[in-house]
């Protein structure tokens, strides 16, 4: 359908000379509105009748308007004077149509002929719109917006078009100018609603006048910034049309050309600039955002959505119950006349924001979650605005410490990952406990002696301190401290769903000893920079009253951004009703929505009342029992094998219990519909919400596992648990997926070592501790560890061979640790045992570890034997891996003689073993043990050219041992710069 | 790591589907065939590569032919007779 021809005003450029009332009354119009004065329909009639009367081709309307039919007629004032421009056109008023900028047969808006600009393309693909809010800590209470709502009310407005694929919404969680370029470029939005506050400026000694507008700084203070610091955004985007819900932004000065926030944004090439000419109260801007946009989304022009918009708000304040809390009636009272206050400035108004031709793709309705650590937690934090930047502020200063308390549901987590995200931005370490009773915590404090290991002179120091034998909690604390001086002072714990460890009774004291000294550990910490946030349902005893936040009601706009983004059937009065009657907890809003969805108003009206009456911490389970109560047989069995698991798993993870016989459940209320696909079936768990999704961004591949407060309830409930079957069925796939290396991350492996454990596969779980993780425990020099936890319950093994190997690490160990009697002893256990059983691998391996014993106490005869008998047995297996480390280890023995030539025999020929088997890890050692020889017959370059081989591979694959060793090495031979000295001996060497 | 690759492959013996990564760099030089176990029966079996000849261009202008190995779409297992 073609637009009808706009009908163009053009204001003669001595109106104001020919009419001189016009401009006395626009200026006291104008300070009407400055000054919060009664502004009624009868003064911009007058206003907007003198300029009618003003206008010489007033007649040809009639004319125009006849000839657009039906359609709306497009007015247009078309001037280049700013002094007309500043008049207050929107009032124009004619005899016998009214408002003509209100009317719904017309639009009004301006234009600005000498500016001639290119055009942005209209593309074809959804409406990107980016609602961007500003709102300041350090503005007074009357200057305070309620952003909030008028977030909420634009989310609603766009709702139904989000859902169906055709809009797509961002709106960033922060205020500040970088955020703000930074979305307008990554996020390349068609239309940007811009609210916040708004100023304008006029420089008499200057001559120039500008519009500004107040974003956020870092700390959330107001930060002005001037027009043109704001059009300078736009650059290279691809905005069709900005709305600038600010005051005073659309407002110009009558002496310069182009002044002003609206004229500015303009003239940069803008489309479509929507402007506040003066100040506009808070309840009509948040009304006219949701009309305007409701129209908009509906694909309707943007002249005609202003005018639709401009005329709901008439009565802004009235029907919005009167301005905030304010009881001065003349307040009231003066909202009216706010809808000629936006203003539109548009180079084309043919101009569309996208081509609507596009095949829209309905949104997703299942949400992403990811896992910090064994935590589940959202993809997208929406909301909690203010809460957000308090804290992240207070965190950032003096704050050291932080314990959010709520009932389960209201976004404690989320929020604590949020900050926590913010520290880790601004440099720090962070770690986080699940304290849920199916995740193990003490394995987080592995990865942090991990993580001290690196430090190899802070973990000789916290070795020491364990060697002395104090208690726990010093443990605890010295450990913490190296920890934190490990990093510099950044260094951030998190501790998650504390209430499980904490005594349900009043004072909710923490029943985990261990825990409570870390806790304590920890705490103590804080006074020396170590940042600590924990949640839980219930306050801890003695905890400081300014480091607790009990986390209350978000606000509507919250609760509307979650239904938007999990696309729950909710909307209007129910949606408020479920706010009120669940007091905002966002997961039982979730459980909520899925309750009610085939229920008749009757009964929905009857389960909120239930509700209602229950009390707060009730809630989520009454209408988590309710969605699980609709569930049919199929998914009852799918929920129950998830219950096998306690970490995530893909798709084949499930299937390969579909083969275990499913236990009669209680909880299924319907007939069992068998030979379900599994794939729809976890599709509608996941609509429920009652699964979580997540991308395991090792395998790239999308995982799934029972929300935390399903399997709670379920378990709860009399949910039978898993059998031993089902169990073992679970974590012999977890091993599938470690062994052919689909998955080889440690916390995988820690997860497959506690669920063979759990279903009594035993030997497996020992297995995989000698296959997976003494190795790199080893490699990170925690030999203490292997001695105190991992190997004594090997080393009582029923299974020879695996006792065999464990006596054998242990001796290893000791070995590492100088304590060569106690190493020889186990060491020979073991050999016994191997010879034993006929483990010919192992007994290679064992004599080649006493040969290190005799080598170190400098009895090189005895070690030259044991290692010629390691070498014979290996030679007769074809253990090629073994045989080389045993070559290398001979060559060290004729070194240490002094024969180098016999020891370069031994390691050439150990070199061509591990390069004929790709032993990367021995290759290394083999070739720096040839530096050393090189260097000791003098051959320099050929020294060089060796060790700097090893750097190459051991930097490729980042055997951090290796490279540390090579820094040793930089040191010793003064070669300046440690690693990267050996780094331009390579770019050197390569260059040659 | 080496390339890898994900596809869902097809059991030899119980004829089940999975989903698989392929780490190509754990197949050394001038082998054909990569070796994997089901996650369902535990069979251990191999999934034979394809070999594509690829045209490679030489900063000098020439050109030169390279043969690389590539995992085929929706692959079948193939069990060896008389295999574990």
């Amino acid at each position: 359908m073609s637009q009808p021809t706009p009908f163009i005003i053009t204001p003669p450029a001595d109106l104001l000379k020919d009419h001189p009332p016009i401009k006395g009354m626009a200026e006291s119009l104008s300070s009407a509105y400055a000054s919060h004065k009664l502004v009624e329909e009868k003064h911009l009639q007058a206003m907007g009748q003198a300029l009618w009367d003003a206008l010489p081709n007033g007649a040809a309307l009639e004319a125009a308007k006849q000839a657009a039919g039906q359609q709306a007629l497009p007015i247009i004032i078309e001037s280049d004077h700013a002094a007309i421009l500043t008049l207050p056109w929107e009032t124009l008023y004619h005899p016998q149509y009214g408002f003509l900028g209100r009317e719904t047969g017309f639009s009004l808006s301006r234009r600005n002929p000498t500016i001639k600009v290119r055009l942005p393309d209209v593309p074809c693909e959804p409406l990107r719109v980016l609602l961007f809010t500003s709102l300041p800590d350090d503005l007074t209470e009357l200057e305070r917006l309620d952003v909030e709502a008028e977030q909420a009310a634009v989310q609603e407005a766009l709702m139904k078009q989000e859902q169906a694929g055709e809009i797509v919404l961002e709106m960033p969680d922060d205020g500040r100018l970088d955020t703000f370029r930074a979305s307008l470029q990554h996020f390349q939005p068609h239309l940007v609603y811009l609210s916040g506050h708004g100023n304008f400026t006029h420089e008499h000694h200057n001559q120039q006048a500008y519009g500004s507008f107040l974003f956020e700084d870092a700390i959330g203070r107001k930060q002005e910034v001037s027009e043109t610091e704001l059009t300078a955004c736009f650059q290279n985007t691809q905005v069709q049309l900005l709305v600038l819900s600010a005051c005073l932004s659309a407002k110009q000065h009558p002496n310069y050309p182009h002044n002003g926030l609206s004229a500015a944004l303009y003239k940069a090439g803008i489309p479509h600039v929507i402007g506040m000419r003066e100040s506009v109260f808070d309840k009509a801007g948040i009304q006219f955002a949701k009309a305007l946009l409701e129209t908009l989304g509906k694909r309707t022009t943007v002249d005609v959505a202003l005018q639709q918009a401009r005329n709901a708000i008439t009565q802004p304040l009235k029907e919005a119950g009167g301005y905030k809390e304010s009881s001065n009636p003349i307040r009231t009272e003066a909202s009216y006349g706010q809808w000629c206050l936006p203003q539109l400035l548009s180079h084309d108004l043919k101009q569309g924001l996208v081509d609507w031709g596009f095949t829209p793709q309905p949104r997703k309705r299942a949400e992403l979650k990811t896992l910090l650590g064994q935590i589940s937690v959202p993809e997208q934090f929406r909301g909690r605005r203010r809460e957000l930047r308090q804290w992240q502020n207070r965190l950032r200063s003096e704050q050291n410490s932080l314990l959010i308390t709520g009932i389960g549901g209201m976004g404690k987590t989320a929020l604590a990952n949020k900050l926590l995200q913010g520290l880790h931005k601004d440099g720090y370490q962070t770690f986080s406990f699940s304290l849920r009773p199916e995740h193990d915590w003490q394995n987080v404090l592995l990865d942090m002696e991990l993580a001290l290991a690196e430090d190899e002179g802070a973990y000789k120091k916290y070795e020491l301190i364990q060697r002395k034998g104090l208690d726990e909690a010093a443990q605890a604390s010295y450990f913490l401290k190296f920890l934190l001086a490990r990093y510099g002072g950044k260094l951030a714990l998190f501790f998650d769903n504390l209430e499980s460890v904490q005594d349900g009774k009043f004072p909710h004291a923490v029943t985990d000893p261990t825990l409570q000294h870390w806790l304590q550990a920890a705490q103590q910490l804080t006074t020396q920079g170590l940042k600590l946030i924990l949640t839980s349902r219930w306050r801890l005893p003695d905890w400081a009253e300014a480091a607790h936040y009990p986390l209350g009601k978000p606000v509507y706009g919250d609760y509307v951004a979650m239904v938007r983004l999990k696309g729950l059937p909710l909307n209007g009065a129910r949606l408020q009703t479920a706010y009120e009657t669940l007091g905002g907890n966002f997961r039982a809003l979730e459980f909520f929505a899925e309750a009610t969805r085939h229920m008749s108003v009757k009964e929905e009206q009857a389960f909120i009342a239930a509700l209602d009456k229950a009390a707060d911490d009730s809630q989520t389970d009454m209408a988590l029992a309710k969605v699980l109560e609709q569930r049919h047989a199929g998914e009852h069995a799918l929920l129950h094998r998830l219950l096998a698991y306690q970490t995530a798993v893909p798709l084949t993870g499930l299937e390969v219990l579909w083969e275990e016989p499913s236990p009669p459940n209680p909880l299924s209320r319907q007939a069992g519909e068998g030979g379900q696909d599994d794939w729809a079936v976890l599709q509608r768990l996941l609509a429920v919400s009652l699964v979580e999704q997540f991308t395991n961004p090792y395998s790239e591949e999308t995982e799934y596992q029972l929300a935390p407060l399903v399997r709670s309830w379920l378990l709860a409930n009399g949910a039978p648990d898993p059998s031993l079957s089902m169990l073992q069925t679970a974590a012999e796939f977890l091993l599938w997926q470690l062994e052919e290396r689909q998955n080889t991350t440690w916390e995988h492996q820690l997860s497959t070592h506690a669920a063979l454990l759990a279903a009594n596969l035993t030997e497996q779980g020992q297995r995989l501790v000698l296959d997976w993780i003494i190795g790199p425990l080893t490699m990170a020099g925690m030999y203490r560890t292997l001695l105190d936890d991992w190997l004594p319950p090997l080393a009582e093994a029923d299974n020879q061979q695996i006792k065999g190997e464990a006596l054998g690490q242990i001796g290893k160990q000791y070995l590492h640790i100088g304590q060569y009697d106690t190493a020889l002893d186990f060491l020979k256990k073991s050999l016994a045992i191997q010879q034993e059983i006929g483990d010919k691998s192992g007994e290679g391996t064992t004599l080649n570890n006493i040969s290190q014993i005799y080598d170190a106490r400098g009895d090189y005869d005895t070690a030259l034997d044991f290692l010629k008998k390691s070498l014979a047995i290996q030679q007769e297996i074809g253990d090629k891996s073994g045989e080389g480390t045993t070559l290398n280890n001979i060559s060290q023995i004729f070194k240490a003689r002094g024969d180098y030539d016999t020891a370069l025999d031994f390691l050439k020929k150990s070199l061509a073993i591990q390069q004929e088997i790709g032993d990367v890890a021995g290759l290394c050692a083999t070739l720096f043990n040839m530096g050393h020889i090189h260097l000791q017959n003098e051959e320099v370059a050929e020294a060089v050219q060796a060790w700097v081989t090893v750097y190459g591979i051991a930097k490729q694959i980042n055997l951090a041992n290796v490279l540390q060793a090579l820094e040793s090495l930089a040191g010793n031979l003064g070669l300046p710069g440690g690693l990267q000295g050996w780094e331009m001996l390579a770019k050197q060497m390569a260059e040659k | 790591m080496g390339q890898s690759t994900r596809r869902i492959t097809h059991c030899g013996q119980c004829g089940k589907s999975f989903s698989y990564r392929y780490d190509m760099g754990r197949i050394p030089e001038g082998v054909t065939n990569f070796p994997l176990s089901c996650p369902f029966c535990s069979t251990r079996q191999v999934v034979p590569l394809t070999a594509v000849r690829k045209v490679d261009l030489l900063r000098d202008g020439t050109k030169q032919e390279i043969v690389v190995l590539e995992v085929p779409e929706n692959p079948v297992g193939v069990v060896k007779e008389g295999g574990e």
